[in-house]
């Protein structure tokens, strides 16, 4: 904090008369690097509604590297194989979610539902399909099957993707629900890694390479002194 | 063309130094919001654009090295404020008001789509190229800080009037981002700061006053008549010298220091 605002010892003029009301929800993100390649976990963010999880998303996760693509999805549309995130009761956490996003408000579409094939007659519908490997391995997209149900789905995925016959884990979530960038995204001109946790090893590293190097020539030119005179 | 006629370099450095030290002035104001955000995720947000616009300002000021024979440290910590070319705006601060961050952000951020938009069109390639990069840039600070505008111009009657006010009192300062530097009609003229269809100040009012209606705010910006002197030549609130104490000190104490 500056030495200004150190300074600035009255409270603010109107104390806030509204009471936080928790209302944030817990997305996860997932960024796809190049065109075709696997969408790969990047992390979790909270946020009061999609557009705003996406500007989050975008902000935090697509700007830091290359990255033709990112995707936002609500924790309650996830269901895990380990039971970890179940279905949630019917008529939440699925279908349309109505003035989620004051964007849409404006006019403006900064987010876009992933397309996907409509539910035939019989309910059944397209899901995405995320797997881990071994506990505590990166969460990366498999591809995705048709079923009507979510526990359907990882039941199929098991028996129909390679990638998750043998996978640890496998998350679930009705294609229509992922939220997607599709493309809008530009990551940083300028160089800004030293926030970064590569950045600042990276950095750091040189430094003191650069201090050790500067201390052994000191001790060579002390050592070097003593000998010659 | 790659290569600036001699005549252009002194109002274009001027022109590079009102961007860059709007920038930086408007990227050290909001990273006092670092820790201090209203939830976590605009926290990191937040203190992410603050240090993009600081970026930005780094390599305008290495442009202006290249026109002027200084060093970008030289140029952002080591000038009389009076050799500074941020507008007012830039300058006062927030005293922690959320609202008064975010319409100040409002206006500084459209203002800078349109300004680098009309740099990207520029005859001098260099400048067209890095303009076109940073613009994309903050075309999604625009989106970020719009999106705040609307949610709490849609929230609460709280929100709503707390984010009226800020606006209310900002617009008058709002104009002064459009005072012209020295020089500026010969830039225009010689197509390095050419005039872009849209991107006047009728374009900036009209995208300000959408997003503000959208929100439910209003806003009414008069075009001003004249623009007298102020922060573009040099004349400015108090709050600059302030903001340089503090911004300036470790500099002040070992001008040449490297980190």
């Amino acid at each position: 904090m500056s030495k200004i605002r150190e300074q600035f010892e009255s409270p603010p003029p109107t104390p806030l008369e509204v009471q936080a009301t928790g209302d944030l929800k817990p997305y996860v993100i997932f960024t796809q690097l190049k065109v075709n390649g696997p969408y790969i976990y990047a992390g979790w963010l909270e946020a009061a509604d999609d557009g705003m999880a996406m500007e989050f998303a975008k902000e935090h996760y697509g700007q830091d590297q290359e990255c033709v693509n990112v995707i936002a999805i609500r924790r309650g549309d996830i269901t895990s194989s380990d039971g970890l995130y179940p279905p949630l009761p019917l008529g939440e956490g699925s279908g349309v979610r109505a003035g989620s996003a004051p964007a849409t408000q404006t006019g403006r579409e900064p987010t876009e539902r992933t397309p996907s094939p409509q539910p035939s007659p019989k309910g059944r519908g397209s899901f995405a399909v995320f797997t881990q490997k071994r506990a505590g391995d990166l969460w990366l997209s498999a591809g995705t099957v048709d079923a009507a149900k979510p526990q359907a789905a990882i039941d199929a995925a098991r028996e129909k993707i390679k990638q998750a016959k043998a996978a640890h884990a496998i998350w679930v979530v009705r294609a229509d629900q992922l939220i997607s960038t599709h493309g809008d995204l530009i990551w940083r001109y300028t160089d800004q890694s030293y926030r970064l946790a590569r950045g600042y090893g990276r950095e750091v590293r040189a430094k003191w390479i650069a201090f050790r190097d500067e201390k052994q020539l000191a001790e060579y030119e002390r050592d070097d002194l003593q000998e010659s005179f | 063309m790659t290569d600036l006629p001699t005549n252009l370099k002194q109002p274009l450095a001027q022109l590079l130094l009102a961007l860059a030290d709007d920038k930086l002035m408007l990227g050290h104001r909001n990273s006092d919001w670092t820790g201090l955000g209203p939830i976590l995720e605009e926290d990191i947000a937040f203190s992410h654009m603050a240090q993009d616009e600081m970026a930005h300002a780094q390599l305008l000021y290495e442009m202006v090295g290249e026109l002027t024979g200084k060093t970008a440290d030289e140029l952002a910590f080591g000038r009389k404020p009076e050799e500074y070319r941020c507008a007012a705006i830039v300058e006062v601060p927030d005293e922690f008001d959320w609202a008064t961050a975010l319409a100040r952000k409002f206006f500084c951020d459209h203002f800078d789509v349109i300004r680098l938009g009309r740099l990207a069109k520029s005859s001098w390639k260099p400048l067209a190229e890095r303009a076109a990069r940073i613009g994309a840039e903050e075309a999604l600070h625009v989106e970020h800080v719009d999106g705040w505008l609307v949610r709490l111009g849609r929230g609460t009657g709280e929100s709503k009037s707390r984010m009226q006010k800020a606006l209310d009192a900002l617009t008058p300062l709002a104009a002064g981002l459009w005072e012209p530097v020295e020089g500026e009609e010969q830039l225009v003229s010689a197509g390095t700061y050419p005039p872009v269809e849209a991107h006047d100040f009728k374009g900036w009012r009209s995208k300000l006053t959408k997003t503000a209606q959208a929100a439910g705010l209003t806003l009414t910006l008069n075009e001003p008549r004249t623009l007298g002197k102020g922060g573009r030549r040099g004349v400015h609130t108090k709050h600059l010298k302030e903001l340089l104490d503090e911004m300036c000190e470790v500099y002040r104490v070992e001008p040449g220091a490297a980190w």
